[in-house]
Parts: structure tokens; sequence; C-alpha cells
């Protein structure tokens, strides 16, 4: 494999490269900027802003077929970027930086689909001008370390890229784990596979996290103001480029109402979701707003399209203040990512996952005794949806995880009648402690509804699992005698069924 | 017994004279009040119309403390119903003025009701476009970000 470092100076004056790639820096002391053409379909253009003594601008549009963009905060006085096209279909985003006081990019073409000249600026060493040949003014050895050592670990670091939640640590020039020391940064990482690869050298003590796929990493001892990053928070991305955008325009937008504000607390997700696409200012308020996502119900239509990675990054936006979590018919999630949004949220009062058919009582049980033996168990109400083979081992503990007294559990509950669409029901509608009881016809534990029919009313022969005894989809009442039944094998009591022969014959 | 009454003023200086009992739904008003008896409130960030739309509202929800019974006493069924008539007659613009009213003076029912009613008209739209046309909201979106959150859509959040 052949190396090729860049590496150079350059003034803080916005510069434009040939590529067509404007750079333009951001602060005063230093300014870096960092931008780079990837592939023609470009997609994405990321921009980055940083902490206090470093203004650095970090475009990186790439292939259209890259997921993730990374983004990398820094500390008050340090502040790199590395970014890591490697490969076309890789996920990983990475940062790190390095150095003392030497700004410095590196770059390595890995592949031939890299071009040197591409663009590399780094703000330190204001008085050197930007000249035309990058590799000119490259020094070999551009952070004066030994490049072979730094290479090997490099190499050694990308046979470990699969490795999740890996943090280095760098002292002076050689990669190895370290801890949280005070000027840690956290970043992302981000690697293409293919390209290239480029360092771009800061000062101090550095740690990067190798977040990969949907994990994300927390580093740390916080004492790195802005310190965490993780690979999927793109959403945080924009709303920083945002912030950055509304500052230089001055402000707001003045279309929005201020009242506006006010109305987005009695929105569901999906209602957010639409408003976030309204306009840049309303898109700052929704994503930054961790109040917003306290309660997060998913139903139709986005359970369909949910998946892990989208759950996560939702949850991600309550900063860990998850209230309510409903998810209805999210065929996708599985229970790792439930596993792993409760665990971030240790708030959650309210837990349903009806319909969810990856989800297991088995993973669910484990789920809760495991946050329970991690103390983060908060949850008071648990909407299982009538998960299948839940068996008395399975009742009884979640009784126990819920902490439920059986006896009082009994009293307090209002009738609950078998309808087509437990998915209408909304956050405020789990009030139950648990929805599976023991059905008293075949003993089994399932939902159990009563009865809506005036001369059923109050006994218990009819009361029972949806198996045991038939129900109209309609109003819930128990079928005996005439009933009819639908194209979807649903049935219909016959007081259910008439008005709709009568909408039959008038089409 | 006489009931006290109490003047406001709008913005355009138009003077409301209310019971004292109706103003006090306000906490804000409530307050000034006391602070202030016998003294003209000035509310200088609210049109008259806005004042009188308030006002109609807190007359409709007036608790009467004394003699109890049958002031505007409607069940709080009617009261609901009456609400849902009373925001559905205001238009966009208006009703967020309202809004900001509500918020200003501190009602906080009257403040519930109207952002209710402006979620049930961002609920309603379908997406994003309808929600700028309706609020007449401007993109201020390039067309890379809108990009960007399209990539970000397709997960699909």
């Amino acid at each position: 494999m052949a190396l090729n470092f860049s590496h150079r100076h350059v003034s803080e004056e916005p510069m434009k490269i040939a590529d067509g790639y404007l750079a333009e820096g951001l602060s005063e002391r230093n300014g870096g900027v960092f931008s780079q053409p990837w592939c023609s379909s470009i997609e994405k253009g990321d921009c980055f802003d940083y902490g206090a003594n470093n203004g650095d601008l970090f475009s990186q549009p790439w292939c259209s077929s890259i997921e993730k963009g990374d983004y990398f905060d820094y500390g008050a006085n340090t502040g790199g970027v590395f970014s890591h096209p490697w490969c076309s279909g890789v996920e990983k985003g990475d940062c790190f930086d390095h150095g003392k006081n030497v700004g410095g990019v590196f770059s390595q073409p890995w592949c031939s689909g890299f071009e040197k000249g591409d663009c590399f600026v780094n703000g330190r060493n204001p008085g050197d001008s930007a000249s035309v040949d990058v590799l000119d003014v490259l020094p070999s050895d551009p952070f004066g370390m030994d490049m072979n050592n730094t290479f090997t670990a490099i190499t050694g670091w990308l046979e470990d890229l699969e490795a999740d939640y890996s943090r280095y640590g760098r002292d002076g020039f050689g990669f190895g784990i370290g801890d949280g020391e005070d000027n840690q940064l956290f970043t992302g990482l981000s690697f293409i596979w293919n390209n290239a690869m480029r360092f771009q050298e800061f000062s101090e003590s550095h740690v990067y996290n190798n977040l990969s796929g949907s994990l994300f990493g927390f580093g740390g001892d916080g004492s790195c103001p802005r310190a965490f990053i993780s690979s999927t928070s793109e959403d945080k991305v924009l709303s920083r480029v945002n912030e950055v955008g509304e500052s230089s325009d001055g402000g707001e937008n003045e279309n929005v109402h201020p009242a506006f504000g006010f109305c987005l607390y009695h929105l569901g997700v999906k209602d957010l979701l639409s408003v976030s696409m309204v306009c840049k200012s309303l898109r700052t308020t929704v994503c930054d707003d961790s109040l917003l996502w306290k309660h997060i119900h998913i139903s139709q239509p986005l359970n369909e399209k949910i998946n892990d990675e989208a759950l996560l990054r939702l949850a991600e936006r309550a900063h860990g203040t998850i209230q309510c979590l409903r998810i209805v018919d999210c065929s996708r999630i599985t229970e790792d990512c439930l596993r792993k949004v409760l665990e971030r949220n240790p708030q959650v009062v309210k837990l349903g996952v009806p319909g969810c058919t990856r989800i297991s009582i088995d993973g669910l049980v484990s789920i809760l005794r495991d946050l329970k033996y991690a103390g983060k168990l908060q949850v008071k109400h648990l909407e299982t949806g009538g998960l299948y083979g839940v068996t008395k081992d399975h009742y009884d503990e979640l009784l126990d995880l819920l902490d439920i007294d059986n006896n009082v559990k009994q009293i307090v509950q209002k009738p609950r009648y078998y309808h087509r669409g437990y998915t209408f029901a909304t956050c405020h509608d789990v009030v139950r402690a648990l929805d599976i009881e023991m059905c008293r016809k075949c003993q089994n534990w399932r939902i159990v509804y009563d009865c809506p029919a005036e001369d059923c009313k109050g006994k218990e022969e009819c009361r029972a699992c949806s198996l045991c005894t038939q129900r109209c989809v309609q109003c819930g009442r128990c079928i005996n005698g005439v009933y009819e039944e639908t194209f979807c094998l649903e049935f219909l009591c016959s007081g259910c069924s008439k008005p709709r022969h009568l909408s039959f014959d008038d089409e | 017994m006489s009931k006290k009454m109490i003047v406001l003023k709008s913005s355009e200086g138009v003077s409301f004279v209310v019971e004292e009992a109706v103003a006090r739904q306000s906490k804000i008003i409530s307050f000034l009040v006391e602070e202030f008896p016998d003294r003209e409130l000035p509310l200088t960030n609210m049109t008259s119309e806005i004042l009188r739309k308030t006002i109609e509202y807190c007359k409709k929800h007036v608790v009467e403390d004394d003699g109890g019974g049958d002031s505007s006493s409607s069940s709080s069924g009617d009261l609901k119903e009456w609400d849902v008539k009373f925001v559905a007659e205001i238009d966009q613009p208006r009703l967020m003025d309202l809004l900001m009213a509500a918020n200003y003076l501190d009602i906080p029912s009257l403040l519930d009701v109207t952002c209710q009613k402006v979620a049930d008209t961002i609920a309603a739209c379908n997406d994003e476009k309808e929600i700028r046309a309706t609020f007449n909201i401007e993109n201020d979106f390039t067309e890379e970000e809108v990009e960007a959150i399209r990539m970000e859509n397709q997960y699909p959040i």
C-alpha cells in the first residue's frame, strides 16, 4: 500500500479549491477549513462548527452511498478533524485529533480513486500561503513524528474497526488505549473505504471513539465541554448547521409565528417530524427540545417504516427523558433496540409494545429484569398487546418487576372492550399496570375482554380472551346467534352488520 | 352588591370595562389588580379585537364564587362544546394572536384550547408543504439541506 502524506499550512483566508469547493475560514484564531469533494454524485454537505478558539469548517460531501455523515465537536482549545473515506459502503465515521499545536492535514490515498490535491486546509500557521501544488509544500513527516510507527498503529486500528465502543487515546504521537484526560475529545468516526484517509492535527491529547453501526459511545469524564458525539446524530449536525445558518442570517425565521412553539407540545411524533421539515428555525426547535420527545408514540403510518436505527435516533432527541414509549405494530423493531432505548431512558413509566412481532415475552421479561437489577426500571404500566406464549412464570415475574400487587390490581380497572384497533389508543389511554391476565376459560395469560352488551354486563360468562369468545370487531360484544363473517374472517354481530348491508345496497 | 369593575386598555387605546371576577382569570391581571387597584390597565401588546375575544372567553368561563349556581353555569360538556366552537370561528392568524394573548395574560385554559386547535390544524396537514401553505411559512432550506434531510428520512426519520 502506498501512502502519501499531504500536509500544508495555510493562512486563514477563504480559499477556493480546484475542485470547485469553496472553503471559508470561520474563526479568527484558528480557522481551518476542510472540504472535500468525493464522488461526482455528491449528496451531502455538512458543515461543522467548533468551540471557542477553533473555528473549523468541515465540509464533506461524499458519495451517494454514504449513509452517515459524522460530525465532530471539540473542546475549547483543541480541534481536529479526521475524515476517513475508505470504501464505498462503509458506515462508520470517525474523527480524531492529534498533535501539539500542530496544524496539519494528513492525507492518505488508499486506492486509486483519490486525487491528491483535493483539499487540505488547516489554519494554524498564518503566514504560509496556499500554494497551487499541495505536494510541493507537504513535508514528508508533517508532525515530526515517526510516520512508520503511526502507520503501523493505524493499520492495526483498521483491523480492529469492527470492535464497538472502543476508545483510543493518544498521547504524544502513539495510538493506544487511553482513558479520560482533560482535553479528551470524543468524536465520531467515519470511514469510507476506497478513498483516502486524512488527518488533521491539533493540540494536546486525544481520544476517539469508534462508533459502529447504531451503537453509541459515551466517553470520558465529561471534562470536555461539548464532547459527546454519536454516529447517528445527523440531526444534531443539521441543527448545528441551522444554528450557524441562523446566526449568520441574523436570527429566526420571521415567518414563523411565535405561537407555533406552544403548539408543538400537542403534536405527535409524525407531526413533529413534518414540522421539522418546514423551515430551519422550526427544525432547530423540534430537534433540540428534548421535552417534545418525552412521549414517543409510534403507530400508523410510521410503524411500517421505522427500524432500529430510526427509533434510536428519535429516542436520542429526548436526551434520556422519555417517559412514555409506545411502539405499535412496529415489526422491524428488535429486542436489542428496545433494550438500548430503555437503558438510556431510565425514566420510562409507560411502555407499550403491542403488535411488535420481533419482541417476544422472553425478551421483554429479560430486558425488564436486567433493568431492574441495574436499578433503572421505572416502568409501571406495561402494554404487551397479548404476546404469544406467556406462562405463569412470565406473568408472576412481570407482576414482581412492575411492583404490582395482584389483589389491588383487580379493583381499579375499568372494563375493556374488544376492538379491532388497540392501535388507536394514545399514551394517556395506557392506565392499566399490565394488560394481560388469566383467561378463565383457557387458563392462558392473554388480554381478557369485557362484553359491552347490556345483557352480558357484570356477568363473567363471556369475559374471556379473544380466542375463547368470538366478538364483533365493531362493537366488541360477544357473538351468539346471528353474525356475519367479513372478508377478513372477522365477525360482525347482527347489529353492526346491518348498516353495512344498507350501504352496499345504496351503491 | 355592585361588582367591582376593571378597565383594560388595548393597544389602540380602546377601553374595556369588565367585572373583576372575569378579568381575574388572567393571573397577570389578577396580580396587577392587587398591586394597582383602581387603575386602568394598559395592555399595549394586544389589539382590541384580540382583547375582545379574550374577554368573551373569560366571561363564558367565569366561575361565580358568590351565590353559586347559575352564573353562565353550563355543564363542563357544554363548555367544551362552546370552546370548540369559539376557536373554530377564529381565523388562523387571529388564533395565533389569541394564543399569544392567552400566554401573555396567563390564562391556562384558553392557552390549552387554542394550542390544541392549532395542533389539530398542523396534524391535519399531510406534509410539510401543506403546513407551510397553511401557516404561511417560507421554506428557507437550500436544495442541499432538503436533500440531506431526505436522505435522513429514508431511515425514515
